[in-house]
């Protein structure tokens, strides 16, 4: 089984036609329900950009895909493929949590950052057999990883049952007692749900940004990624970094949980995730693996995911369709041939002929002189 | 009691092995597709679809191969037609189609989670006479049903034709060397294409056993990654198709202990891993064992050498 994947850049035009082969399958999907598409993705963009709370819907769904997806994106471009992002959530969720609530006599500022950085430790412990798998033992780290996400959901929750079950709870629901007030993020605006967990996620992407383009550290990633025989040959430690990127990753996706917990939920409940990890890596993938490309990603993914809520209260169409249409996106957005067999090249040039046609006379004659 | 136990591994084990015969002739004709668990759940889901509206558990079945081998072309369409990355495409199916089900669970059925219905007919299972009394033979013989025996027989079909048929050796060169393959006339495409048919047919059956071989109910995310087991299973195996029984078959044992140990007192939360774990304890054997024997294999040459 070959492992190998390299990404292309992805052309804005490839971008913009899958989206819209996206939607006219997902309108194909609506006329199935009876409704009519145009009026329910009417409703899809009203949830996402036509209230002031719908925009923080927007951006709060958005933001754990951020996080995961900074994890995924990190970890492809040093050549890896961390699919146990969804593992790592939960058990930093988990260990912010835990923090959260046991540590609440420290001052304000030391415990946020301590929820934080045990949940990052938490997703970098988790991380760690991946990562040996690739390094030490030759195998390949992808299957592990999601084998590692479902044991960590379940550990989780035994653990919760086991030791953190707060008293007179006889709920289906296994989760944690709520953390300490002063440990929930703030939200930007009150009262809408979007918090500093968000300006965080960006800042972090930036970051990031920066690091793989400009210092020798995010050269190091980039070319392990890419090639790692010539990366080798130039002297950087390819397992070394993959190790690292992995385990990055690994402290980015704990991260990931953690604001969740702190920011939303604002306890550790069972199944809080509706497969942040995956969508993380997905949002990856549709913004090429790179960070500005993820912010776009990520906030794409979170406006329809927020448009699709809107349309399941109103229309009753389950929200689900949102995952088809962002998957068939995506798929199609890896087809590179697609456009050129719907002739959408011919397109291209017949549309440019005519934009020539119409421009002054002057110009066209120096071009032909 | 062994009987028992025997007869809930070929149970478990069905699904997954279908799906890994299916992964090892992808695998071999050189196709890297990972979709195999959302196929799977598409499966299962129309298998339930045709079995409540026709109320035959063979309509079930032919829907639920319908839509496997449906899953697989968009699958050959999108990478071999259009040229999109393998890996993207097949993780990306998993999601969708795992929305896809619940998308038409909810609103066909209008209900979420699970569909239970009286409408819905299961597999009839079947029993040899006479020698069920018997340990260990009386738990192969025992409340079978044809999709179990489709599996047992798949594994051997797919062992005959890659050891003796002209089919399995173009299947084994258009993986192994497609440029060659194709100096000499195979049409590697072609054989690429008829490998995911062949996994569509396969994982349309895997997910028919899991919807309707002894529960006859769909639930949402039902395989539960057993896709990515059977991906393990044919990675472990390297190309033998006995080593995938086996593989498989030490799964569904897994699987089956921790639907036993359930009905004990341990928490249903650690008895839940142990399939996942064994995957992966199974991963690090294998990849420590190859590499043991890398190391002998280096020394003994040196040593020839010397």
């Amino acid at each position: 089984m070959n492992f190998d994947f390299r990404q292309k850049p992805i052309k804005v035009k490839t971008a913009l036609f899958a989206v819209m082969l996206g939607l006219l399958a997902g309108a194909v999907l609506i006329l199935f329900t009876g409704n009519n598409p145009l009026v329910i993705y009417g409703y899809m963009f009203k949830g996402a950009f036509g209230s002031a709370s719908s925009i923080a819907s927007t951006l709060r769904w958005a933001t754990p895909l951020l996080y995961a997806g900074l994890a995924a994106t990190i970890a492809f471009r040093g050549g890896m493929f961390n699919f146990g992002v969804e593992g790592q959530l939960y058990v930093g969720a988990l260990a912010a949590a835990l923090v959260g609530i046991y540590g609440a006599g420290l001052p304000k500022i030391i415990h946020i950052l301590a929820c934080m950085l045990a949940a990052m430790a938490a997703g970098l412990v988790w991380a760690i057999l991946p990562a040996i798998i690739r390094v030490k033992l030759g195998g390949n780290e992808a299957i592990p990883a999601m084998m590692l996400n479902y044991v960590a959901m379940n550990l989780c929750d035994f653990l919760v049952q086991r030791f953190f079950l707060p008293e007179n709870t006889f709920g289906q629901t296994m989760a944690t007692a709520n953390v300490a007030e002063q440990v929930k993020l703030a939200k930007i605006i009150p009262p809408y749900t979007v918090t500093y967990g968000f300006v965080i996620a960006f800042v972090l992407i930036v970051v990031a940004h920066f690091m793989l383009k400009y210092t020798k550290a995010g050269y190091r990633i980039s070319m392990t990624g890419m090639n790692s025989e010539f990366a080798q040959y130039g002297g950087v430690d390819v397992n070394g970094v993959r190790v690292k990127v992995m385990l990055l990753s690994g402290a980015v996706a704990g991260l990931c949980g953690a604001v969740e917990v702190m920011g939303v939920t604002w306890r550790y409940e069972s199944g809080f995730s509706p497969d942040f990890g995956i969508e993380g890596i997905l949002a990856s993938l549709l913004g090429g693996n790179e960070p500005f490309g993820l912010l776009i990603g990520a906030l794409f993914m979170g406006a329809v995911k927020a448009g699709s809520l809107v349309v399941e209260r109103s229309a009753g169409i389950p929200r689900a369709l949102a995952e088809v249409i962002k998957a068939l996106i995506i798929c199609f957005v890896s087809a590179r041939l697609l456009s050129e067999y719907l002739g959408m090249d011919r397109l291209e040039k017949w549309l440019k002929g005519k934009l020539k046609r119409t421009a002054p006379a002057g110009a066209n004659q120096v071009k032909e002189g | 009691m062994v009987n028992t136990w025997i007869i809930a591994i070929l149970r478990l084990s069905a699904p997954i092995l279908l799906c890994a015969v299916g992964s090892l002739f992808c695998d071999r004709a050189g196709v890297t597709n990972i979709s195999l668990e959302g196929t799977m759940l598409l499966a299962a889901f129309m298998g339930v679809f045709g079995s409540y509206y026709s109320g035959s558990w063979i309509i079930g079945i032919l829907c639920a191969v319908a839509a496997g081998v449906l899953a697989s072309l968009f699958f050959a369409l999108i990478t071999l037609k259009f040229g999109g990355a393998e890996l993207v495409v097949g993780f990306t199916m998993n999601v969708l189609l795992d929305g896809l089900t619940v998308f038409m669970l909810r609103s066909i059925f209008k209900v979420s989670g699970s569909l239970v219905s009286e409408k819905v007919i299961g597999v009839p299972s079947f029993t040899i006479p006479g020698l069920t009394k018997i340990p260990v033979i009386g738990g192969f013989v025992t409340d079978l049903n044809i999709l179990v025996v489709l599996a047992f027989i798949s594994v051997f079909l797919a062992h005959f034709i890659f050891k003796r048929t002209h089919l399995g050796l173009k299947v084994l060169s258009s993986g192994e060397n497609p440029q060659a393959a194709a100096t000499v006339g195979i049409n590697v495409y072609g054989i690429r294409l008829l490998a995911l048919v062949i996994t569509g047919v396969l994982c349309g059956l895997a997910g028919a056993q899991l919807s309707l071989g002894y529960l006859s109910m769909f639930t949402e995310g039902m395989t539960a990654g057993r896709g990515f087991i059977a991906l393990v299973a044919v990675m472990f195996a390297r190309g033998s198709s006995m080593r995938v029984l086996l593989v498989t078959l030490l799964f569904g044992a897994a699987e089956m202990m921790s639907n036993y140990l359930q009905l004990f007192q341990y928490s249903s939360y650690l008895i839940l891993m142990i399939p996942y774990l064994c995957v992966i304890l199974l991963t690090l054997l294998q990849l420590i064992l190859e590499q043991q024997g890398k190391k002998k294999r280096m020394i003994s040459a040196r040593e020839k050498t010397a």
